[in-house]
């Protein structure tokens, strides 16, 4: 073949490589393989700005105005006698069951619980919560590891049911219950008021607002102070799912 | 091979020839391109031009704001309100962590998502939290970063989140060729994402994982979008541009914490200005055993992880 | 100037001009480019996440090609030091073949970390008075500057040089002998730059070694004069220009020596990374024998090693001189080193991440086809180079030969 019919040939392929390309480039070839799925997120109350608190203490409830008459004492105890604490055979305190409704009415199940979840409260036929196992603890008497903090009136004064006392006999009234939990927990409470413990919110800069603080029965329950599980949030995604490392990570 | 020296014109054949192929090569080309008819993003001149933040006038300045905002209700049909908020003086922001209170629950995690518009879809977090096993062990090769437990916290490990410690000798700032990203006098390291090239070779230079690129046009659905946006900030961001964690500049510079410190359950995030003495981080700093990741490479954090118990 | 305007003219022209060989090639060198015009339009239109990069691997194929590129660029100019040091005239012309190879190189790294930024229409952003150039602070400032820098040196030195070919003089030596000297030391300042973008990032430890730049400079010293080797020979067979054998046997000479510093440096970082097996050694391991499971890329580096040895031995042979063994030895030196330095450099420095999460990466379709498109578009500027250079160098177009209209006198 002449050099220049082999070029004639080369340039016929060419153009009608060229041709088919033009084709291909046009229709439209599939783009981006992936599809991102929204990744399933609570709703945003639970990631949720402002702050909320997991219990309502009894302070709280009575700054706020809401009905305390359940919270009076003597509308079921009797005045001039005290009730008697008492102990199961390990000498720890049972809860009195007629107690375990107030426990439950004074958390806040949303700020553990995903209100998306759906959770709900279930009652024996007497109208009594029923416990679910995950909150036996709950409703124990568990103030402290060693559980030597669980007589009753340690804090409350069996004399006068409506207030508090501190170990060494000062009484204190509901909405002053920080002062007791300083009396033994002092490091603690040093770092509360430094701002160090505990959740905040509202302004570091306490010229252009207040930055409000948490009471320590608002978190804690002074009957079981330690934080029970919460359920955990979403990790992150690989922006290429496909190249996830398929090793366990020891 | 042809005499190259003549002037002769090509025969008619070896012209027809040519410009046939040169003619569908050229067709083949305009074809190739043919993605760049779906590209509905491209910058408007406004923008094109735009100056770095830092040298902008006041009056081009609230023009850019403005700009900004009507994107923003064309894109999301809210009209937001951006912001360019300047540092209060004699304020140097410091976060610490309390690592023997955190519990893992990533709440702080997408409460930065909600609060700084990042994408959904790809989801970009600012925050990875590790979890760590109580091993006497501060390796970061042994951290767990897809942990998903039915409760937490677990028995046997304790969690650490890491976000951009802002660093006082910030490597990410000295890489960055265009200066897209620098240190502002109260401390927080801010990115102007209209000056941003993405090269990522901030990314590349960042000890602590921090920064994100946006590699896909961020997907935000329009009824989670927080109005409330400055320029620095969490206003809604392009793809192929950096983002990270600025220390909420939205909130923090009107005096108000962080949104991932507002959601902690355990109050385990502290935030305020260390030059103040009375601020619970200067308490912190003064008080607690406090310490600071990497500290070999002396990027000198402005992030620090303290313990109580 | 109308002189030099039409000596543009023709060269341009002659570029047309060639044999079915020739459009054949460029042919095939221009479909490849447009899989990769059409891939870079999809990237465009979606972002880098068409790329298998991620926020954990945030540098892949485009910036180790860019890396490899920058050290061929660099070593094109080792042709330079035979000539004008130890005044070899008769390898004067092959001078102009390695520049012209450094120019299509850089046009190359140029094209490869365009693909590779998220925001290329802000380009202008780095130009120094109109934009903000973080210079002297910012490594990636630096090798804008000397990138462009060399673009610009070797532009002139061979354009100078074939024009003044073409215009039957010789080269004014102020015009030349400044630029050829100041090539040289430009050569080694770019690809010494490049390596400190690497170097000077404390927190990837696997990067932050001294030994990184001499490695850079001994492998691109192995990798680029064994191209020009390649390319040589290619010039050889396909124009009558004639290349010496002596050319080919002085480059065969600095690979020589510049293989076994590669390997010796490649020792030096095995045993300062496996000696002592600390977590700054975490990069070198996922590299060398896998981390916790993860070993993607442990076959590629002992291939690149194995090719590398192969080579250095092949080349110590008196074998080698023959030109068969040559190529062989050429071949997988340059693929040894492109694994080395391109894959087996930049990816290993990303996992596992600072944070110690392990992400493997795997290139996606749509960022190799762009990768070949860039590599095709460096061969096809090279070819156009060389189809324009070698008729002038031979003497066959000259000034004198054109018709007298065209004079210009």
């Amino acid at each position: 073949m002449s050099e220049n019919s082999k070029s004639t040939w080369i340039f016929g392929i060419l153009t009608c490589v060229f041709t088919c390309l033009t084709i291909y480039f046009v229709r439209s070839p599939k783009l981006f393989p992936h599809e991102y799925k929204e990744p399933i997120v609570p709703p945003s109350h639970l990631a949720g700005i402002p702050s909320g608190t997991i219990r309502i203490s009894a302070a709280q409830l009575v700054k706020s105005g809401a009905d305390v008459s359940g919270l009076d004492c003597y509308s079921c105890h009797d005045p001039k006698h005290p009730p008697v604490i008492k102990l199961d055979k390990e000498g720890q305190v049972i809860l009195p069951k007629e107690h375990i409704d107030l426990i439950y009415s004074m958390r806040n199940c949303d700020e553990c619980h995903s209100a998306d979840k759906g959770y709900k409260i279930q009652y024996n036929p007497d109208g009594s919560t029923i416990i679910p196992k995950a909150h036996q603890d709950l409703t124990k008497m568990a103030h402290g590891k060693t559980f030597k903090n669980n007589n009753c009136y340690n804090c409350h004064n069996e004399n006068q049911l409506n207030t508090l006392h501190s170990s060494v006999g000062t009484k204190l009234t509901f909405d002053q219950a920080t002062q007791l939990c300083a009396g033994c927990h002092g490091t603690i409470y040093e770092d509360w008021l430094a701002g160090a413990h505990g959740r905040t919110e509202g302004y570091w800069d306490h010229s252009k607002g207040p930055a409000r603080k948490q009471e320590c029965a608002s978190c804690h329950d002074p009957h079981a102070p330690a934080f029970t599980g919460i359920i955990p949030m979403p990790g992150p995604h690989l922006l290429h799912p496909e190249d996830a490392p398929k090793a366990v990570h020891p | 091979m042809a005499d190259l020296n003549t002037e002769e014109g090509m025969t008619r054949r070896s012209f027809l020839r040519a410009t046939t192929a040169a003619t569908a090569g050229a067709a083949a080309l305009t074809s190739a391109l043919a993605p760049l008819q779906k590209l509905d993003d491209f910058p408007s001149v406004d923008e094109f031009i735009q100056k770095h933040y830092t040298e902008l006038s006041p009056e081009q300045l609230s023009a850019v704001l403005k700009r900004i905002e009507n994107e923003v209700q064309k894109q999301y049909g809210i009209r937001p309100h951006v912001r360019a908020l300047k540092p209060m003086n004699g304020v140097e922001y410091v976060y610490a962590l309390n690592l023997s209170r955190c519990c893992g629950c990533r709440k702080c995690v997408h409460a930065c998502v909600a609060e700084n518009n990042q994408s959904r879809s790809p989801e970009i977090q600012y925050i990875r939290v590790l979890k760590m096993p109580n091993d006497g062990t501060f390796d970061l090769e042994r951290g767990d970063h897809n942990y998903n437990p039915e409760s937490v916290p677990v028995p046997g490990h304790f969690f650490m989140p890491i976000q951009c410690h802002h660093c006082k000798n910030p490597p990410c700032v000295k890489v960055c060729p265009v200066k897209a990203t620098w240190q502002e006098p109260d401390g927080i390291t801010v990115i102007d994402y209209n000056w941003c090239i993405g090269c990522r070779y901030c990314e590349a230079a960042c000890p602590y994982f921090a920064r994100r690129f946006n590699f896909t046009e961020p997907s935000i659905p329009k009824d989670k979008i927080n109005p409330n946006m400055s320029y620095l900030g969490n206003r809604p961001r392009h793809k192929g541009v950096m983002e990270k964690c600025h220390f909420c500049v939205q909130r923090t510079r009107e005096g108000r914490y962080p949104a991932c410190l507002e959601a902690c359950p355990t109050g385990s995030r502290k935030f305020g200005n260390v030059l103040d003495p009375e601020s619970e981080v200067s308490y912190i700093l003064k008080n607690k055993r406090v310490m600071v990741l990497k500290e070999e490479l002396g990027t000198l954090p402005r992030f620090f992880y303290y313990f109580d118990i | 100037m109308k002189r030099y305007l039409y000596f543009w003219k023709r060269c341009i022209q002659n570029a047309f001009i060639g044999d079915w060989r020739y459009y054949g090639w460029l042919g095939a060198l221009l479909i490849v480019i447009l899989f990769g015009v059409n891939a870079y339009a999809k990237q465009y239109l979606l972002g880098l996440g068409t790329t298998g990069m991620s926020d954990q691997v945030s540098w892949g194929v485009y910036i180790a090609n860019f890396t490899f590129l920058v050290g061929m660029a660099a070593a094109a100019v080792m042709l330079v030091i035979p000539v004008y040091i130890y005044k070899n005239e008769e390898l004067h012309d092959l001078v102009i073949f390695g520049e012209l190879l450094a120019v299509a190189a850089i046009l190359m790294c140029l094209a490869f970390v365009t693909v590779d930024l998220g925001r290329p229409d802000r380009f202008w952003h780095l130009i120094p008075g109109i934009g903000i150039f973080h210079f002297p602070g910012s490594m990636l400032s630096w090798d804008v500057l000397v990138l462009n820098g060399y673009l610009l040196i070797n532009l002139h030195i061979c354009g100078y040089d074939i024009y003044c070919r073409y215009c039957g003089r010789k080269p004014s030596r102020w015009l030349s002998i400044p630029f050829v000297f100041l090539g040289i030391l430009w050569a080694v300042s770019i690809h010494t730059v490049t390596a400190f973008l690497y170097v000077g990032l404390g927190g990837r430890h696997f990067w932050n070694s001294a030994v990184l730049g001499p490695r850079f400079i001994a492998s691109a010293f192995t990798a680029g004069p064994a191209f020009i080797i390649l390319t040589l020979q290619v010039i050889r067979r396909y124009s009558d220009y004639i290349v010496p054998d002596r050319a080919l046997f002085t480059l065969r000479n600095i690979v020589q020596i510049a293989m076994p510093i590669n390997m010796f440096l490649l020792i030096n970082e095995l045993f300062t990374e496996f000696y002592t097996t600390d977590h700054n050694s975490a990069s070198s391991q996922y590299l060398f024998v896998g981390l916790h499971g993860h070993h993607a890329l442990v076959p590629w580096i002992w291939t690149a090693v194995g090719l590398n040895l192969t080579s250095m031995v092949l080349l110590m042979l008196p074998l080698s001189r023959r030109l068969v063994w040559l190529d062989a030895a050429c071949v997988l030196a340059v693929l040894g080193i492109w694994i080395e330095k391109g894959m087996g450099m930049v990816v290993p420095g990303f996992v596992p991440t600072p944070i110690g999460e392990i992400v493997e990466y795997t290139p996606s379709k749509n960022e190799v086809l762009i990768c070949l498109g860039i590599w095709a578009f460096g061969f096809f500027c090279y070819t156009i180079f060389l189809r324009m250079a070698v008729p002038i160098l031979m003497g066959k177009v000259t000034r004198a030969n054109e018709p007298a209209s065209t004079q210009f006198v």
